[in-house]
């Protein structure tokens, strides 16, 4: 049975296929006990979850939102309040830093999302800076530049995570949570709108869909992930400062999701971990950190726009190289 | 009472003298979504070689602001030149998204190219007419005059260049009916790289006239003026030129009034809350013409 | 004597010759780990530090080390960025061979790696931070250049008593640093009458102060604080000049002391007020080798930066001595040190690791630095 690598959802019926990988990932840290190393994988667990959301609007539902940072930001932000001046635990914060953020997403998405293609992402943008200059102004709930020192780390039932060696744990447990949530939206009937949107909203529409609700959820998912990403980043670093959610941060999750590829379970994963990983294997281009993703993302787009693993077809490749005859038109190509 | 008003005058030609930067960048924007139907994340990227330009032309070769700004302007052309053979061109037919993630990558690699070669902290730029004139008990920055003049200028040599000439009519006939045009026999190619090339410039300049207003070029100086500039745009229209002028203005104007009447660390929210604003409530714009946007 | 015996031991002399000529360079190094800008915003301090650091170790070294043995510092550039220095305070605590830190930059930098180095243990010697909740926050973490808490008054003090002016106003740089600076010297300079018409901040990264300073104008202060570093205060010399306001004092604290300042503000930041707690003139001995060294192999004049660099690493090497190796040794040594002669004046921690340092006043005339003599 051959299959395409973006048809492949994690499901009890392949489980051979996906079980020895997992069994793999959870042995992986006791050969290999270095900290630095396990740091990056916790890094690199992040990021899935955070590409894996971002595909939930880009790449199943094709809304292009560029504001995923100001989401993980949004999270990180009400798990770092509510540890340090609250005394709230991670099994509290997580959840809630989950929810604030999803609430923010709806907040944001009920106006913008009748938008189309660039107008949504302009806004998006507008939202993304707007939500990290706030956090750097209102100095009386997030001490602005000063950022959220003395985050406890993460501690369940008493038991208080100290290394990597048990963080990585606690995010390889997530992300297998996260992905399994993600796979079944996927499998269901929402995830199938969520394509139908984006293959011909119009067509959508015609039979009764409610196209706009549906893109709200859409989003509101992505954020909720977004921000259970930012909790356990806040528990991590013990630190969270606004710097670490700019827009830069948004083009670094999109660039992971569009070389990984798009509308697939297995993309964002592997565009995650293989853009976590390629600065910390190639140490020497460090200075060129920039130049190395800027031309991954525009290799990706000018001969493989589907990525490692996507969906062909979401970001429309007609016309490579073509003749001026075909012209770009007034009309907004679907999506 | 007196000085009351004559802060808010200064406060006002503040933002003008800013807002006539925007505008600039701002009708770059214009232009190439007017004639291109697209839109390039990598101009702030542009503005800010621009600027870098400008201040080797005037802090490590000590020329004239003149010749400063004129190579500004050119390495910005060239490099617009570049951008659209190696953006837009390939994909002509993919719609919005390709080319704008396209740059993004661009955006990404010359921001950090500038950091590798420049390194990320300022570079000072001297300043040149430090004085002020005295007029009626109000204290007139000349730099500040120069610099809406030398906008103003531009401008002016924008439309008659637009209006006037057979390029231009042709980039006129281009934005309004692509398939129209090239009926005509109008060489599209060469219009959208004269286009973007032309848009660069302006931003190349409005680089050059930034660095020595406020005495430092950066390497990521780009990010917030490119930004800002689009929503100066978007405000205005996307495609109208007035609209791209009034847009900047506006945003200069009430960053100064914000800083004035609030604080100054709400100054950036200013241009964000009106692209927000405006895409939300009316996305073509003050002066544009409807557009499919919904 | 005997004559083989004579040969024998004039034989094995020889032979000891090498092993005793590279001592030095046969044992194995210890390793210092510096966490600080080498690249960034901040990246002239780092480099700065580096420099210094690199000067004295090449006198430690070449009088033989550490009981022979080479002190070596590992660079990470951390930007000084949050989030990297968190990252380089990971690494260094994973490292068995680094026994002491010096880093970071900034004190928000330090803070976000603080928690790493207490977890693990290891000294985080920060020779800049000045925010006055540093120190305290953990015990293995230590500043040397004193804080704001020191510095705020006495700006304050130089203000109204010294130069006289009452009505201020303050601009400062929105961080951590920033924040304590305004405060501490906003409190003392109430405390002597002096009124404070406006405060407002600006970020890191702005660079149009003309918005504000028309702001600030319309208050007519006779003085402008403005606690940032040299870049900023250039920039708002620079803009203030374009504004025509020229009828006011600018002072901001020893951050501004260095030589770039000079060069990037040129003749905009004559007539600043400023403070040092290192001065090249001071005709001490140990400051005059320091910079008679400093200007013989780099060209150029040290900065306060580099000075208090030189100091951190030559006070870790005199601790190293003393307690050998070990991680914990090594912080119980010095915390306990007591008047370490520095070039950026005497070093003794207080309780909370923290020192007091001695300030001079300073003015910029004719684009130099020279000590302000009041009348």
């Amino acid at each position: 049975m051959t299959m395409a690598l973006y048809d492949f959802i994690p499901r009890r019926g392949n489980m051979k296929i996906w079980l020895p990988v997992l069994g793999a990932l959870v042995v992986f840290p006791f050969f290999v006990r270095n900290e630095y190393i396990l740091n990056t994988a916790v890094f690199a667990g992040i990021y899935v979850i955070l590409a894996s959301s971002l595909n939930i609007t880009n790449g199943y539902t094709g809304l292009f939102s560029f504001g995923h940072a100001a989401f993980y930001g949004i999270g990180a932000y009400t798990a770092a309040i509510l540890a340090t001046r609250f005394g709230f635990p991670f099994l509290l914060t997580l959840p809630l830093a989950g929810i604030v953020a999803g609430i923010c997403g709806a907040a944001i998405a009920l106006p913008t999302l009748r938008l189309r293609g660039i107008f949504l992402a302009l806004v998006t943008i507008g939202f993304q800076q707007i939500t990290f200059l706030v956090i750097m102004n209102w100095i009386g709930l997030t001490r602005g530049p000063m950022g959220i020192p003395g985050i406890p780390p993460v501690s369940i039932f008493g038991f208080a995570l100290k290394s990597n060696f048990e963080y990585y744990y606690l995010i390889l447990f997530l992300d297998v949570v996260v992905i399994f949530l993600i796979a079944r939206i996927v499998d269901s009937r929402v995830g199938r709108t969520f394509v139908a949107i984006r293959e011909d909203e119009l067509a959508a529409q015609s039979i009764s869909i409610n196209t706009f609700r549906t893109k709200v959820l859409s989003f509101v998912l992505a954020t909720f992930f977004a921000g259970l990403a930012g909790a356990f980043f806040a528990h991590h670093a013990r630190f969270v400062s606004a710097d670490s959610f700019r827009l830069e941060e948004t083009f670094l999750i999109l660039t992971m999701l569009i070389v990984g590829g798009m509308g697939s379970i297995l993309g964002p994963v592997i565009g995650a971990v293989f853009l976590v990983i390629l600065p910390e294997v190639f140490r020497f281009l460090a200075e060129y950190r920039g130049v190395v993703y800027g031309l991954i993302m525009i290799a990706a787009i000018l001969f493989r726009p589907e990525g490692i693993a996507g969906v062909p077809g979401i970001i429309p490749t007609r016309g490579i190289l073509s003749r001026p005859e075909k012209l770009a038109t007034m009309e907004e190509p679907v999506p | 009472m007196r000085s009351r008003l004559l802060l808010i005058l200064g406060q006002l030609i503040n933002g003008l003298t800013q807002g006539s930067i925007y505008a600039l960048i701002a009708i770059g924007f214009v232009i190439i979504f007017g004639t291109m139907n697209l839109v390039t994340f990598a101009h702030g990227e542009v503005y800010m070689i621009g600027a870098f330009m400008g201040y080797f032309a005037l802090s490590v070769w000590h020329l004239p602001w003149y010749v400063a700004l004129a190579m500004g302007m050119g390495v910005a052309w060239i490099l617009g030149f570049f951008i659209e053979k190696i953006a837009f061109r390939p994909l002509r037919a993919a719609g919005h998204m390709p080319p704008l993630l396209i740059t993004i990558g661009l955006s990404i690699i010359l921001k950090d190219l500038a950091v590798v070669f420049f390194g990320a902290e300022n570079r000072p730029v001297p300043s040149i007419y430090g004085e002020t004139i005295k007029i009626a008990g109000f204290q007139l920055s000349l730099l500040q005059l120069l610099i809406i003049g030398i906008a103003g200028v531009l401008i002016i040599v924008l439309r008659i260049l637009i209006q006037g000439t057979k390029i231009g009519r042709a980039m006129r006939a281009t934005a309004q009916d692509h398939e129209a045009a090239y009926a005509m026999g109008v060489n599209i190619n060469r219009v959208f790289s004269i286009s973007f090339c032309l848009a660069s410039c302006l931003g190349g300049a409005a680089g050059v006239m930034v660095g020595i207003y406020y005495n430092a070029v950066y390497p990521v100086m780009g990010d917030t003026a490119g930004l800002k500039g689009f929503a100066a745009c978007i405000f205005g229209g996307l495609t109208s030129i007035p609209g791209a002028i009034l847009g900047g203005m506006i945003i200069g104007i009430v960053e100064n009034l914000t800083v004035q009447f609030i604080a100054s660390g709400y100054r950036d929210i200013v241009a964000f809350i009106v692209l927000v604003i405006v895409l939300v409530i009316r996305p073509q714009g003050i002066l544009g013409k409807t557009i499919r946007a919904v | 004597m005997d004559r083989k015996k004579i040969w024998v031991i004039f034989l094995a002399g020889l032979a000891s010759l090498p092993w005793i000529g590279s001592g030095a360079w046969c044992a194995d190094p210890i390793y210092i780990g510096v966490s600080g800008p080498l690249t960034g915003n901040y990246a002239e301090y780092g480099q700065n530090w580096k420099k210094a650091m690199d000067l004295g170790l090449g006198w430690i070294n070449a009088a033989g080390g550490v009981n022979g043995r080479p002190i070596e510092l590992i660079y990470s550039d951390s930007k000084s960025d949050p989030k990297e220095s968190a990252a380089v305070a990971q690494k260094y605590v994973t490292d068995k061979r680094i026994v002491t830190t010096i880093g970071d930059f900034t004190s928000t930098a330090c803070m976000a790696a603080q928690p790493i180095y207490d977890r693990a243990g290891l000294v985080q010697l920060s020779p800049t931070a000045s925010h006055p909740n540093f120190a305290p926050g953990s015990i293995w973490s230590f500043g040397i250049i004193g804080t704001q808490a020191g510095e705020g008054p006495f700006m304050a003090n130089y203000a109204v008593q010294m130069l006289g002016k009452k009505k201020i106003a303050v601009l400062y740089i929105n961080n951590d640093w920033g924040i304590a600076t305004k405060d501490y010297f906003v409190k003392r300079a109430k405390d002597m009458g002096a009124e404070i018409l406006a405060i407002e901040a600006f970020f890191e990264t702005d660079k149009d102060f003309t918005g504000v300073l028309t702001k600030l104008r319309g208050f007519q202060p006779e003085l402008l604080y403005i606690p940032s570093m040299y870049n900023e205060m250039a920039l708002v010399a620079k803009q203030r000049e374009k504004l025509g306001w020229m009828d006011v004092l600018l002072m901001g604290p020893g951050s501004l002391y260095s030589p770039k300042l000079l060069e990037i503000g040129g003749p905009s930041v004559n007539g600043l007020y400023t403070s040092a707690v290192f001065f090249p003139k001071d005709p001490h001995p140990e400051v005059q080798k320091f910079v008679k060294g400093f200007e013989e192999k780099y060209k150029a004049a040290p900065n306060m930066f580099a000075a208090i660099a030189y100091d951190g690493i030559n006070l870790l090497t005199d601790i190293i001595r003393k307690a050998g190796t070990d991680r914990k040794a090594i912080r119980d040594e010095l915390a306990k040190t007591k008047n370490f002669p520095g070039v950026t004046g005497k070093i003794t921690f207080t309780e909370q690791r923290d020192v007091v340092k001695d300030y001079r006043h300073l003015v910029i005339k004719n684009q130099e630095f020279i000590l302000f003599e009041a009348k």
